[in-house]
């Protein structure tokens, strides 16, 4: 019964819609006179050159700035070569760095420690006969 | 009721020296393409009326169907290099195809901008428009009793601009899915099911007045 209703109500209200949509018909008169507006071809011919316009301004915006990176590459490649250039005259490739000092002190620093903190390998070793060793002398020692 | 394919008419009023009487839409896109003002000129002509037809369908004022009939020309100009052309109506589904696109376009730009308060209905509205459906379920069909253009379009703009698109495709351009899934860009599922939800979605509508 209840579905029956809605049914009615669905059909009703669907001719209700249809003349919805009729009532939005326009007839050819308004059509035609929006069509041939005056002067809305003019306006088209603005807008599209206005659009143009933009677009361009963009493209050339576009253009400018990859014609300034073009123009900074040589000029990138030249600090460089001069950067690369001035390294190699200050320090050669047979002469110490001027940083000698620093690292004979590293060398020293490293002498003094033990061997199994220099050479990984070497400690772990060490290290795994000292334990060995350790406990075969561990009964004797009690 | 017009048809969509009925649009283009293929008489032109120009001049001989004008040379484009006898050009076909296609013809007439390759001389714009190559700068020939006069061969767009002609498109328009021709086809503007199909263009304000499809824009009466979205819009009542004449000054949003002139909106809708330079924009949809403006982005055709701009586009016409991805014209592909081929058969006599292909510059017409085109072509009414931006127009669907700019409508649409405008439709959710003017539910953006919150202009649905326009779509509040009047005392004297509801009260017609109650009448109205009263007279509906009554099978009666009174003389006069039509229902206004503004009264429609201030309750359609109640509808989501999607189920607008297609309701309007489907009930006064009276096209089937797949030819406002051509139309739109949407799949023929998506339409069938926008369809189904927009006739949903304006039978709720209508029914805060039963």
């Amino acid at each position: 019964m209840w579905s029956m209703k809605n049914k009615i109500d669905d059909d009703k209200l669907d001719r209700l819609s249809d003349e919805l949509f009729r009532a939005l018909e326009a007839n050819d008169t308004e059509i035609n006179t929006a069509a041939e507006s005056p002067f809305l071809f003019r306006r088209i011919r603005a807008r599209i050159e206005s659009e143009q316009l933009r677009l361009s301004e963009e493209n050339s915006s576009w253009f400018t700035l990859m014609a300034q990176v073009r123009q900074a590459i040589p000029v990138f490649a030249l600090l460089a070569i001069v950067a690369l250039a001035s390294s190699l005259y200050l320090y050669p490739w047979g002469n110490k760095p001027m940083g000698n000092a620093g690292s004979a002190a590293e060398q020293q620093t490293l002498a003094g420690l033990p061997m199994f903190l220099q050479d990984d390998e070497e400690a772990v070793e060490a290290s795994l006969v000292g334990l060995h060793s350790y406990q075969a002398n561990q009964p004797n020692q009690r | 009721m017009l048809r969509m394919a009925e649009y283009a008419e293929p008489e032109i009023q120009m001049t001989p020296q004008n040379q484009v009487r006898d050009k076909t839409d296609d013809e007439l896109v390759v001389a714009a393409r190559g700068g020939d003002e006069l061969a767009f000129a002609q498109l328009f002509k021709r086809h503007s009326g199909l263009v304000s037809r499809l824009g009466y369908r979205f819009f009542t004022r004449r000054e949003q169907v002139e909106e809708i009939i330079q924009d949809s020309f403006v982005k055709a100009y701009l586009a016409l290099n991805s014209y592909q052309g081929g058969n006599e109506k292909s510059f017409v589904s085109w072509l009414a195809r931006i127009t669907v696109h700019v409508c649409y376009d405008e439709l959710r730009k003017i539910k953006k901008r919150g202009e649905s308060r326009l779509g509040d209905l009047s005392q004297e509205e509801e009260e017609f428009l109650m009448e109205r459906l009263r007279d509906v379920s009554a099978g009666s069909n009174v003389e006069g009793a039509t229902i206004s253009r503004d009264l429609s379009a201030k309750l359609l703009s109640r509808l989501k601009p999607e189920d607008r698109v297609v309701l309007t495709l489907l009930k006064q351009e009276e096209l089937s899915i797949a030819e406002i899934a051509e139309l739109t860009g949407w799949t023929s599922a998506k339409v069938k099911m926008r369809s189904h939800r927009a006739q949903q979605g304006l039978r709720r509508v209508l029914r805060k007045f039963v």
